[in-house]
């Protein structure tokens, strides 16, 4: 029974994923049919506005909402596997944060090379890298949950108020971008920068199936996984190097995204009732990509009403869900 | 002091009577900036936060303020000491004219009634001259405002911007649009209500390079690619601080750049390579 109750969720959230797509591209302000999205794909004229709107606008949107969906579902649940920790995340223990920090500094630095894409990319990465590595060795030293995700919180208010200097330091149009780039988007992205992003991409849940064993193996805690003969130091290292690789891409694209890393994983455990990865893993790039677009939509189809910032709704949606996660713990 | 203010000033001859301003770096005008240097005029700080101990001791009898956010602070206890709190809202006025009018309450505050109210009547007439040259034809569409982050600002259509634009003749496709703020539009509905545009207006940067780098999609945009883009950055700190006290100007900017293919002479205004 539960043998076909996994593959039948994962089979019907592939199946909402298109769906959630097409929806996606229907509550665009500006409406195209499928013939339409067809035509810009095949027969591309750079001088038709409808093919421009659907290849640099349309498609570059709704890949991207799935790969950082996906992304950020994935890392979210490797961040909670390692830490066996359900309220451990991207956004918790301060990878993003970690990330923040830097792009705070490369666009505030005054240096044209951190103001470049490339720049804020690489510092995203790093930033995402070295939180990633700090939080791991808190982590050897506290045993405790809740202490943990504490030092992740006292480390995100950390780095926010660096931020917070920089930004009394810096120029207006330095202050401006970075404030921009904090409230998320799935817009920035371009149709050449794609291609890179997919392969990233790929390459993370790659990885992350390669790990389907040893973090099959973490969830009996690590004493006992190393009891069974695994490496731990060097899973750890490989588990963190995908999380921010992954945390790291997306926030360097489209900013900081809240919640998903967290609300996600969380919300695939309790739809699929199960501790194998194999499964994980495909249900969170599954429902990530699903939760994000949908959101997305929800922006899109408000944006006449309201201007919503993709990192402002996300946790709208997903701080209810964490309070809900808590309070099923605690009980 | 808000930037317009020292423009007002100016016009009247009056830098003299300024003995403190707030954001200094914003400063056009040659004579109060060589005051700055000088330290006959004090710098009180960003407006947000100026520094009451400065304010109080550049001896100044009158503060005039912008009241962005009310009243000014320590209002009483500076009324107490014999200073004047006098709030200018000239930034609320939706017609050109009616915001260079404020020039007549420096010209009361100054002691040059009748210069104030000369030099406003002279500006209306050449306002009014420019607004008759206007001919009624079809022109290009225009569209002004830029990208910020995932949406496009643009003026609303009874904004100051749009008088302006109607003022100058200027075909602009938001006009019909209610409100005297902002218009927000999505990315996709600007790049499909721009693809006749050929004309792009105050984009808020200096370069089409600058443009790019805040948002790259804005070079997927018509007028971007195949039209004239022109901003108020010839010199941004002339633009702010004279702009409101010189409509006339300024009009007859708008005026050139929706009639003349390449119009060489611009008070603020400069196309954007």
């Amino acid at each position: 029974m539960i043998k076909k109750r996994i593959p039948f969720i994962l089979v019907i959230a592939l199946l909402l994923v298109p769906l959630s797509a097409f929806i996606h591209l229907s509550t665009g302000e500006i409406y195209v049919s499928l013939n339409d999205f067809f035509s810009a794909i095949f027969e591309f004229k750079g001088n038709n506005s409808t093919n421009v709107l659907i290849r640099e606008f349309k498609i570059p949107r709704i890949l991207i909402a799935i790969v950082a969906g996906g992304g950020l579902a994935l890392s979210g649940m490797l961040m909670q596997t390692l830490f066996n920790n359900p309220l451990a995340g991207p956004y918790v223990l301060g990878i993003n944060s970690g990330a923040s920090l830097l792009v705070a500094l490369s666009l505030m630095s005054g240096f044209s090379f951190f103001g470049s894409d490339i720049g804020i990319i690489s510092a995203a990465l790093i930033g995402a890298f070295l939180a990633g590595i700090l939080m791991m060795a808190v982590a050897q030293r506290i045993r405790s949950q809740i202490s943990l995700l504490l030092v992740g919180l006292m480390f995100g208010s950390f780095t926010s108020a660096l931020v917070s200097i920089l930004e009394s330091l810096s120029g207006e149009g330095a202050l401006k971008a970075y404030t921009l780039w904090t409230m998320g988007s799935l817009l920035q992205v371009e149709f050449d920068q794609l291609p890179l992003i997919l392969f990233i991409f790929i390459c993370g849940i790659f990885l992350s199936f390669i790990l389907i064993k040893p973090l099959n193996m973490l969830v009996i805690g690590e004493r006992s996984a190393g009891l069974l003969g695994l490496k731990i130091s060097q899973v750890r290292f490989l588990i963190m190097g995908i999380t921010a690789l992954l945390a790291g891409l997306i926030t360097a694209f489209c900013g900081p995204i809240a919640f998903v890393g967290l609300a996600v994983p969380n919300l695939t455990r309790i739809l699929l009732r199960t501790q194998n990865h194999s499964y994980l893993i495909l249900g969170n790039l599954l429902f990530g990509s699903i939760f994000l677009l949908v959101c997305d939509s929800f922006i899109q189809l408000f944006s006449r009403q309201i201007a919503l910032p993709i990192n402002a709704f996300t946790s709208i949606i997903g701080a209810p869900f964490v309070v809900f996660i808590l309070m099923r713990k605690l009980r | 002091m808000s930037a317009t203010h020292i423009g007002m000033l100016s016009v009247l001859n009056s830098e003299d009577a300024i003995c403190a301003v707030s954001d200094s770096k914003f400063v056009y005008n040659p004579s109060v900036k060589q005051g700055l240097q000088s330290g006959a005029i004090l710098s009180l700080g960003y407006s947000q936060e100026i520094s009451m101990e400065l304010l109080i001791s550049s001896g100044a009898k009158t503060i005039v303020h912008s009241a962005f956010s009310g009243d000014f602070p320590h209002r009483k206890e500076l009324n107490k000491m014999g200073i004047t709190c006098i709030p200018n809202f000239d930034w609320r006025e939706e017609d050109p004219l009616g915001k260079a009018e404020w020039l007549l309450l420096f010209g009361y505050l100054t002691g040059k009634e009748e210069q104030a109210k000369k030099l406003f009547s002279e500006l209306v007439i050449s306002y009014k001259a420019t607004m008759k040259k206007v001919k009624k034809q079809t022109k290009d569409q225009l569209i002004s405002g830029n990208f910020i982050r995932d949406y496009w600002y643009a003026p609303a259509g009874e904004s100051y911007n749009a008088k302006l634009f109607e003022d100058a003749g200027m075909n602009y496709i938001y006009s019909k649009t209610k409100g005297t703020g902002s218009y927000t539009v999505s990315m996709e509905k600007i790049l499909m209500d721009t693809k006749d545009v050929k004309i792009w207006i105050n984009p808020g940067f200096r370069s089409r390079a600058e443009i790019i780098k805040s948002n790259a999609k804005a070079k997927r945009l018509n007028c971007f690619q195949n039209g004239k883009i022109y901003c108020y950055s010839n010199d941004l700190n002339k633009f702010w601080e004279l702009s409101a006290v010189q409509p006339h100007l300024l009009l007859a900017d708008l005026y050139s750049i929706s009639s003349i293919p390449s119009p060489k002479k611009l008070h603020f205004y400069k196309e954007l390579k």
